[in-house]
């Protein structure tokens, strides 16, 4: 029963790596593009901390 | 409207999460349970193929680092620099895996065997390509400095595969599968391969757009086929 738990634990934290880094990939996508539309504030006019993905070495 | 790259795009990761799905149905309910180690065997299914990508990622690094060297085209660092955060993450999952694995198996998380070892200097070493990146200011002498680095860095990958057959390792060098087995591995590797492929491109594709939006922090013009994961140019 524990080697299921420890199994479902792997494949959770694995997949949920993957996945994860993808939806911050695509989410960091969509803030360019938005940007790039005018239709987001640019990366200088506002505050770093506030969710910001600009920094190219994010 | 959607453009048909953008279609394309969302279609391939349909298929990758409809595969992942499959993959997970086929690991939980038809592989059958090894009897020597019980049900903490079935990690090896995402263990191994996330391990073989995490190599084809690091072999990306080095061989865009090369390309850089020979033209000097950004888009080549930008590429590299995409597949060295996936070597990273892909890393991390073969270690945190293994670790579970591990303990299941052996009886405790981590030990100093030379293919964990060389696994975890891996890790290091592309966190460190990562790390060194943001601290050099110019775009050009920045790319120059991670091909190298990632020349270097990809020296470890030999090491990581080759240590478990050429020293004395706890670690398995080969396992003996039943074709049950054979066929959950073989279909876990297509959605893990793709998986690395698109968020490599993906990752490629971001970098690009902000180059493009701001050339004066990277000069690499996106180019047209640079468009992969988001269509929303």
């Amino acid at each position: 029963m524990n080697g299921d738990y420890a199994v479902i634990g792997a494949y959770v934290l694995g997949l949920v790596l993957l996945v994860g880094y993808g939806v911050r990939v695509w989410a960091g996508q969509r803030l360019v593009s938005r940007r790039s539309e005018g239709r987001a504030p640019a990366p200088d006019s506002c505050d770093k901390a506030d969710g910001d993905l600009s920094n190219e070495h994010t | 409207m959607l453009s048909l790259r953008s279609m394309t795009v969302r279609m391939y990761w349909a298929i990758v999460v409809a595969l992942l799905g499959f993959s997970i149905a086929l690991a939980a309910w038809y592989a059958p349970v090894e009897t020597t180690m019980g049900p903490i065997q079935k990690v090896f299914y995402l263990h191994l193929p996330a391990a073989v990508n995490m190599f084809i990622a690091a072999f990306v690094v080095f061989a865009a680092g090369l390309r850089y060297l020979w033209t000097r085209d950004p888009r080549w660092d930008l590429l590299a620099d995409a597949a060295a955060r996936v070597t990273v993450l892909f890393c991390s999952v073969v270690l945190l895996t293994g670790m579970i694995w591990a303990h299941g198996a052996w009886g405790h998380w981590w030990t100093w065997s030379p293919r964990l070892t060389f696994s975890l200097i891996m890790l290091l070493l592309y966190v460190v390509y990562l790390a060194i990146r943001p601290t050099i200011e110019s775009p050009q002498r920045r790319a120059v400095v991670s091909a190298v680095y990632g020349l270097l860095a990809f020296m470890d990958v030999p090491l990581v595969y080759l240590s478990v057959k050429l020293l004395p390792d706890i670690h398995p060098s080969s396992v003996e599968l039943e074709p049950a087995m054979k066929l959950t591995l073989i279909a876990w590797f297509v959605p893990i391969s793709m998986l690395c492929l698109g968020l490599i491109l993906a990752r490629f594709t971001l970098s690009t757009m902000r180059a493009s939006l701001n050339p004066s922090q990277a000069d690499g013009a996106a180019p047209a086929w640079a468009n992969f994961a988001g269509g929303h140019r």
